[in-house]
């Protein structure tokens, strides 16, 4: 690790953290991908997905096993000079992640953070922030989302899978990390 | 559980520059994330090269908003992903830019995803997502300030983030 120019630089071991790692799971040839048995030990949670897809499914998250009408879900979107709002309101029986899926060349990849998931008195609130540029103008889109899920019961189960029925390809991955509390 | 989100390197400038460079940057992380707070010897476009590869590989998305209206764009055959949509950089306002890398020491393409955050002149804000066709694992980034430099105590920090 060389910084250049930086004129003072440091290079130092990591400290004890607050941003841990607890599962990755491969998404090559699936459709579908469940972190269950998450502890209740963090503060909150991210997801980090890098997304590949042949069919270019969108990914959708659920939690919990919930698939019932529980979920709300808005978005803002840029795509290539149009920039547009939509969501759901009433009845979602899972939560969007993003505008577009990606190809099986180009990734899509989106962080999402889930806030005070492991809280048993407060509904819970997502965000994300997602993106994919494959290098044309009509296919981009890059956004951010919040998301609320209508259900005060600890987060202990957070499934991702693929809207239709394609799978993702080689090289997708997501990854759940714990960020500690102070 | 083993910290994963690991800060690499810090550079505060001394002395004004053209450019920061993190070179050599190991292939042990999944992501790595760059934050860099910055003011400039006069208004300009910052810049994020890739393995100091001025090819035009790179492509961006936007979608930006400055308090009054939003708006969207898709730049194609760059020679760096662009960081300064909407506006310049400022000489007296420190401006926040931060990238988030994926599967950077992969053999995809790279696609990253990118913020901008600035009060200069009524404030701005920029999400972006860019990407650098290139399968070439990432080893060194540059941050440049076009035709300009980085004025005295712009920091940039490095950091990687492991999977488990």
């Amino acid at each position: 690790m060389s910084p250049i120019l930086g004129i003072v630089s440091s290079r130092r071991g990591a400290p004890p953290g607050a941003f841990e790692s607890i599962a990755t799971a491969s998404l090559s040839g699936v459709n579908t991908a469940t972190f269950s048995s998450i502890p209740a030990t963090y503060k909150h949670l991210q997801i980090r997905y890098h997304g590949l897809s042949a069919s270019g499914a969108t990914p959708n998250l659920e939690l919990n096993g919930d698939t019932g009408s529980n979920y709300r879900y808005h978005g803002l979107y840029g795509s290539a000079g149009a920039v547009a709002a939509g969501g759901s309101l009433n009845t979602y029986y899972n939560i969007d992640l993003g505008n577009y899926g990606g190809s099986s060349i180009y990734p899509e990849v989106i962080i999402i953070d889930l806030i005070d998931y492991a809280s048993t008195t407060k509904l819970k609130t997502l965000r994300s922030f997602f993106g994919n540029d494959r290098n044309s103008a009509s296919l981009n889109d890059v956004g951010l989302s919040s998301c609320l899920w209508l259900d005060t019961t600890a987060i202990n189960e957070i499934r991702i899978y693929t809207s239709g029925a394609g799978n993702w390809s080689a090289g997708a991955t997501v990854a759940l990390y714990g960020i500690k509390g102070a | 559980m083993a910290t994963t989100y690991e800060p690499i390197a810090t550079t505060t400038l001394g002395s004004a520059a053209a450019s920061i460079t993190f070179s050599s940057i190991a292939a042990t992380y999944t992501d790595l994330r760059v934050v860099l707070v910055c003011t400039t010897s006069a208004a300009t476009n910052i810049r994020l090269r890739f393995n100091n590869d001025s090819s035009t590989l790179y492509s961006i998305t936007t979608l930006y908003a400055d308090g009054i209206t939003a708006s969207s764009d898709a730049r194609g055959t760059l020679d760096a992903l662009s960081w300064t949509v909407g506006g310049g950089s400022s000489t007296t306002i420190p401006q926040l830019y931060a990238a988030d890398i994926f599967s950077y020491a992969g053999s995809t393409n790279k696609t990253s995803l990118l913020e901008r955050s600035e009060d200069k002149s009524g404030g701005s804000l920029a999400r972006i997502v860019g990407l650098y066709r290139s399968t070439s694992a990432i080893n060194r980034l540059d941050l440049l300030a076009i035709g300009q430099t980085f004025s005295i105590g712009t920091t940039a920090t490095l950091y990687g983030i492991k999977n488990a």
